[in-house]
């Protein structure tokens, strides 16, 4: 019997011992799971509290723009939450084979884990705006307007409804809008806009034409107003252009006259019309003096394939002026079409004879960015009503030197 | 042998059956105890990997490498249902890292039952889709799946979310239950939906860095 309850006590601690190291295998295997989960999140927390770092050093310190220094990023590791992180920086290509971009990369490490994020950066430019107005001195937008884009308004946006009455609902901004100092309703009654993708307040981005840099881009092959007047044709990947309106038409093909892809007169007027295959800037600047610097749509600017419907469409077109830029086309048809980014320094894109010429439609793919914002029809008898459709495109790409807004903005971000 | 031996063989008989007994009892409770144990850890262990792959392609909604392929993130939820989700991404096809251009990616929860999945007839499959290849997915002991969606205001999206108003989703929630395929069937006398271990997990506000970038 002594024999046998030995046995049993032997039989018992070892199946409690083998048990016994099981639960505490399954325990220390469910215990590193969870650990296993929760460095992880700490590894990734870190990677992205770095590449924040990352980020607001770029937005603040703009590498590369206004004659800044590069920046190497952070080579020796940061402590941060028990772990480390360092950052990396690269000067990339786009797909297009141009520089400018900047990728970042953030590494952390924790305990055993690492962790990266890449983010990739670009020069912010003004076309990445649908609407931009530097201000709005007694123009508001009504229920019926919509903007269905990124938009921008440098000091207050204001909304209102000039008919009063009943309204069932106010503006549509179907991209993301900021403002500098908010909005205001101008009329009473005035139904809210509504902001689908959100609205910001306190953002302030000045106009800021770079002229040096377009004189520059624009090389020996810069046009003078004191030789008169511009006249350009865009011929797909050419251009035929005069000095006077009835002045003989010489035809070059872009990449000739605008190697750097930059068409630019100096001081006179710009008009200009026709169909476009590649990309081009053209530009009425002033570099000095009181005259000049302004730009005249004569009629049609288009591209050659519509960009929404044509992936492989590449054109684009970046129309910048000092000053106005002016829609003239009375005399030919009433309903236009202008494809391309307008961009005006210090006036506003306007239509010529808008409370008296016939009335029609202006259709604009692009953005529309200017210091203020003009009516551009009486709302019911003369004037062309206006459609700006937003060019996707625009979002991450520009035409060649469009102003940008010195600073770097957010393209993608991979984790 | 006298009546003593017998009456001691008779003792130590019933002692020795009784100790076996207990020891056969033990050693039972404790393999179901290591059986339960086993199944949660199995359980957690499912949704740790579950949530890891979620989140991985959650976080790069809208993503691309060349985002001139991809200029309007907001455009990346092509569908939104509460179980199903279909959007744009740029994916890691082959193990090189996304090469720009953009995928789809297309989750959808399967209907309950899985033929050789155990006997938990709750479990379903959480179907992932790339491109346009064959529907491929696992089970891992998926019983619940659910997609809430919010705008930047915090709102609530009815779900399916109409194709207009995909571009307001901001974040989203994902919810998930997780239970055993096979049941810890040694608690004979639990009711039945108590013999799957189960663990359930939720993401309040994931929101892709690219859905929101522009």
């Amino acid at each position: 019997m002594g024999k046998q309850a030995l046995l049993l006590v032997i039989g018992y601690s070892l199946i409690f011992l083998m048990t016994g190291a099981m639960m505490s295998n399954s325990t220390v295997d469910a215990f590193r799971n969870a650990m296993d989960y929760y460095e992880g999140n700490i590894v990734r927390d870190i990677a992205i509290s770095g590449a924040n770092m990352g980020a607001n050093y770029i937005f603040v310190n703009r590498p590369l723009m206004n004659s800044n220094p590069w920046w190497n990023g952070w080579t020796n590791p940061i402590k941060l939450n028990g772990g480390t992180f360092t950052v990396a920086m690269d000067s990339v290509k786009d797909m297009y084979g141009n520089w400018g971009r900047i990728r970042m990369t953030t590494t952390a490490h924790y305990d055993t884990s690492t962790y990266s994020v890449t983010v990739l950066f670009h020069p912010s430019q003004f076309s990445k705006f649908c609407m931009y107005a530097g201000a709005m001195d007694g123009v508001y937008f009504e229920p019926q307007d919509s903007v269905f884009g990124p938009c921008h308004i440098d000091k207050t946006l204001n909304y209102g409804n000039t008919g009063g009455g009943i309204m069932t609902g106010g503006a549509y901004f179907g991209g993301k809008v900021t403002t500098k100092n908010g909005i205001a309703a101008l009329t009473n009654p005035a139904m809210l806009p509504t902001f689908a993708q959100g609205r910001e307040d306190g953002v302030s981005i000045p106009l800021s034409l770079n002229t040096a840099q377009l004189v520059a881009e624009a090389g020996g092959n810069m046009f003078k107003g004191s030789d008169g007047d511009l006249w350009v044709t865009l011929k797909d990947d050419s251009v035929a252009w005069k000095r006077s309106q009835t002045g003989p038409v010489t035809t070059q093909a872009i990449t000739q006259i605008a190697p750097n892809g930059v068409l630019a007169i100096d001081k006179g007027t710009l008009y200009i019309q026709g169909q476009l295959s590649t990309r081009l800037t053209v530009a009425s600047l002033r570099t000095s003096g009181s005259t000049g610097g302004t730009v005249i749509v004569k009629d049609n600017v288009t591209y050659k394939t519509d960009p929404r419907v044509d992936p492989l469409c590449h054109a684009m077109l970046g129309v910048v002026g000092y000053g106005s830029i002016s829609i003239d086309t009375t005399g030919a048809h009433n309903n236009f079409t202008v494809q391309g980014s307008l961009y005006s320094q210090t006036d506003g894109v306007q239509v010529v004879n808008w409370n008296s010429r016939p009335r029609g439609n202006l259709y604009v793919l692009g953005g529309w960015i200017g210091t203020q914002i003009f009516a551009t029809s009486n709302g019911t008898t003369t004037g062309l009503p206006v459609n700006v459709t937003y060019d996707e495109r625009f979002r991450v790409d520009a035409p060649p030197y469009f102003p940008g807004t010195n600073g770097y903005e957010i393209l993608a971000w991979y984790e | 042998m006298g009546l003593q031996t017998i009456v001691d063989l008779i003792g130590s008989a019933v002692i020795f059956g009784w100790l076996f007994l207990i020891t056969i009892t033990a050693s039972s409770a404790n393999r179901e105890d290591f059986q339960v144990s086993q199944g949660e850890l199995l359980c957690q262990q499912n949704l740790v990997e579950l949530t890891k792959l979620l989140e991985y392609d959650f976080r790069k909604i809208g993503y691309c490498k060349e985002p001139d392929r991809l200029p309007n993130p907001t455009l990346a939820v092509l569908l939104a249902d509460s179980s199903r989700i279909k959007f744009l991404t740029d994916l890691d096809l082959d193990g090189t890292g996304p090469d720009g251009f953009v995928d789809s990616l297309y989750y959808y929860l399967g209907p309950p039952g899985v033929a050789g999945a155990g006997n938990n007839p709750r479990v379903r499959i959480l179907y992932r889709v790339v491109n346009n290849q064959p529907a491929a997915g696992s089970s891992l002991g998926i019983t619940n799946f659910r997609l809430t969606y919010y705008t930047r205001f915090n709102d609530t999206l009815v779900t399916p979310v109409a194709q207009a108003d995909l571009q307001k989703i901001f974040s989203i929630q994902i919810s998930m239950s997780v239970e055993n395929m096979i049941a810890s069937a040694v608690v004979e006398t639990a009711p039945q939906n108590t013999q799957y271990q189960s663990a359930f997990w939720q993401q309040r506000r994931l929101s892709s860095r690219n859905y929101q970038n522009r």
